[in-house]
C-alpha cells in the first residue's frame, strides 16, 4: 500500500475564498454551506453556554464533534483553510480533555481559535 | 462489490458516495448511524462485501461498530476500512484491534480511496477463495480443487485472533515511521513446514497452521498481540514495544499445546510441526526504510540456515 495524497482540490494554505470544485461537487458544496449556516448558530449557542459556565464539558465536546464534521469535508469541498481551523479547534479540545484539563481552562485556550474559525465560516457564507 | 458506508455526517456520506461511484462502485448503501448500519446488515439479503466506517459517531462509535460486525459470523472476514479525521495511535490501535482491515484519514483523498478500494477488491477475492477453503476443510467435505501457495500469506480459518497479513502491513503503514517505535515484532518459523506441505494436502496443511497459531496464542498468555501467517511456514507476531519474550518458556508452552494433537498427526502420518522462535525486532524512529521492514527483519531472524520454498500444490496430491 503506497500512501497517496492528492486532494480533490489543490491546497492553498491560509486562503479564505472559495475554491473551484468539480461540477459534480457543486451540489454537495451548496448543502455543506446550508449546514454551515445552522452550525454557526450552534457554535454561538455553545459559546454562550461556556461563557455562562453551563455544562462546559458537554459544550466543549459538542464543539469538538461539530468541528470534526467540518474538518472531514471542508478541504475536499474547496475550503481548505476552514478545514484546517476546524481541525485545530477539535485537536485543542481533545488535547485538553486528554490532559485532564478543567473544561473552562480548555475553553480559554480554544476560544481564540474558535473565534478565528467562526470568522472563516462567516466569510464563506458572505461570498 | 456491495459496499456499506457509515458516517453520521450527511455531507461526508454524499461526498463518499459520489467519489466511490466515480470510481466504478455503483452498489453503495449509506447509513447515518451504527444502529442503522447494524439493521441494514441484519436485513441484507446478500451480505455486503466491504464496510467503510467513520470512527467518531454518537452512541455507538465506529470502533464499537467494527467489533459488533466482526461478531457476526458472515462478516468475520469482510474488509472493513475505518475512515476518520483522527489519526492518533490509540485510535489506530483500537480500530485494528477491533478487526479493521485498513484505515484512511479525512479529508477524503480520491487517489488514496481508489488505492485502498483496489486493495479491498483484492482482499474480497482472497476471502471468497478462503470461504471455499473453509467449506473444504470442514468434516466430510468433498474433494476440493483448492490450492495453497506455500510462500503466500494466508488468513488462518477458525482462529479468531489471527489477522490478515495485509492488515498487519496496513497497521504499520498507518503508524508510519514516527510512531513505529511503539511496536515490536517477532516471528515463529515452522522449521519443517515445507516437509509437512509436501506430505499432506492443502486442507491438512491449513489445519496444521491453525494448530500452531492456536498454540502460539495460548503460549503468549496475552491478548495484546497481533498474529498473522506470512507464508513459507512463518508466523509474525506484532507486540507492544515493552513486550519481552522468554523464548524457552514460549517454546515449551507451544510444544505442550501441540502435544495434544500428536496422536492425530501420527494417525494421519503427518510430521509434527517443529517451531523456531526468532528475535524480537523493535521499530525505530531512525529507520529510513518502510515501516513494514520490521516484519521482514523479524522473519529473517527466525529462519533456519538453509530454508527451501517449494511451489504451489493442490489438495488432491
Amino acid at each position: 500500500m503506497t500512501p497517496l495524497r492528492q486532494s480533490l482540490v489543490p491546497e492553498r494554505p491560509g486562503s479564505a475564498p472559495r475554491e473551484a470544485v468539480a461540477p459534480g461537487l457543486a451540489a454537495i458544496q451548496a448543502r455543506f454551506l446550508e449546514l454551515i449556516c445552522d452550525r454557526v448558530l450552534v457554535f454561538e449557542t455553545l459559546k454562550k453556554d461556556l461563557e455562562a459556565n453551563r455544562k462546559p464539558a458537554l459544550a466543549l465536546t459538542r464543539i469538538a464533534d461539530l468541528a470534526h464534521k467540518i474538518a472531514g469535508v471542508a478541504a475536499t469541498l474547496g475550503f481548505p483553510h476552514a478545514g484546517e481551523l476546524a481541525a485545530d479547534v477539535e485537536r485543542a479540545v481533545r488535547d485538553g480533555a486528554a490532559a485532564g484539563m478543567p473544561a473552562l481552562q480548555t475553553w480559554e485556550r480554544v476560544s481564540p481559535t474558535l473565534e478565528q474559525f467562526l470568522d472563516e465560516l462567516e466569510s464563506l457564507l458572505d461570498d | 462489490m456491495k459496499i456499506l458506508a457509515v458516517d453520521d455526517d450527511p455531507v461526508f456520506l454524499e461526498l463518499l458516495l459520489r467519489t466511490l461511484r466515480s470510481q466504478g462502485h455503483a452498489d453503495v448503501t449509506t447509513a447515518g448511524s451504527a444502529r442503522e448500519a447494524l439493521a441494514l446488515l441484519a436485513n441484507a439479503q446478500r451480505p455486503f462485501d466491504c464496510l467503510l466506517l467513520d470512527i467518531q459517531m454518537p452512541e455507538i462509535n465506529g470502533v464499537q461498530l467494527c467489533q459488533a460486525v466482526r461478531g457476526l459470523e458472515v462478516y468475520r472476514r469482510t474488509p472493513i476500512v475505518m475512515i476518520t479525521a483522527m489519526s492518533g495511535k490509540s485510535f489506530v490501535d483500537d480500530a485494528f484491534t477491533a478487526g479493521a482491515t485498513d484505515y484512511i484519514t479525512k479529508p477524503l483523498d480520491r487517489l488514496e480511496l481508489k488505492a485502498r478500494m483496489g486493495m479491498v477488491a483484492r482482499l474480497h477475492d482472497e476471502r471468497q477463495r478462503m470461504a471455499v477453503l473453509e467449506r473444504q476443510t470442514a468434516p466430510n467435505a468433498s474433494l476440493p480443487e483448492f490450492r495453497v501457495d506455500f510462500a503466500a500469506p494466508l488468513l488462518i480459518p477458525g482462529v479468531d485472533r489471527a489477522f490478515e497479513y495485509l492488515a498487519l502491513e496496513n497497521y504499520l503503514l498507518t503508524l508510519g515511521i514516527k510512531r513505529l517505535y511503539s511496536v515490536g515484532a517477532f516471528a515463529i518459523n515452522i522449521e519443517n513446514a515445507d516437509l509437512i506441505f509436501s506430505k499432506t494436502n492443502a486442507a491438512a496443511f491449513v489445519n496444521m497452521l491453525g494448530d500452531v497459531a492456536t498454540a502460539i496464542l495460548d503460549g503468549l498468555k496475552t491478548e495484546q498481540v497481533m498474529l498473522s501467517y506470512a507464508g513459507g511456514g512463518n508466523f509474525v507476531i506484532l507486540v507492544q514495544r515493552n513486550f519481552s519474550i522468554d523464548v524457552e518458556e514460549l517454546a515449551l508452552m507451544i510444544d505442550l499445546v501441540l502435544g495434544d494433537f500428536e496422536s492425530i498427526y501420527t494417525a494421519d502420518r503427518i510430521p509434527m510441526p517443529r517451531i523456531r522462535i526468532g528475535e524480537l525486532v523493535r521499530g525505530s524512529i531512525f529507520a529510513s526504510t518502510r515501516p513494514t521492514r520490521i516484519l521482514d527483519q523479524a522473519i529473517e531472524t527466525a529462519q533456519p540456515k538453509a530454508a527451501g520454498k517449494p511451489g504451489t500444490r493442490g489438495l488432491a496430491a
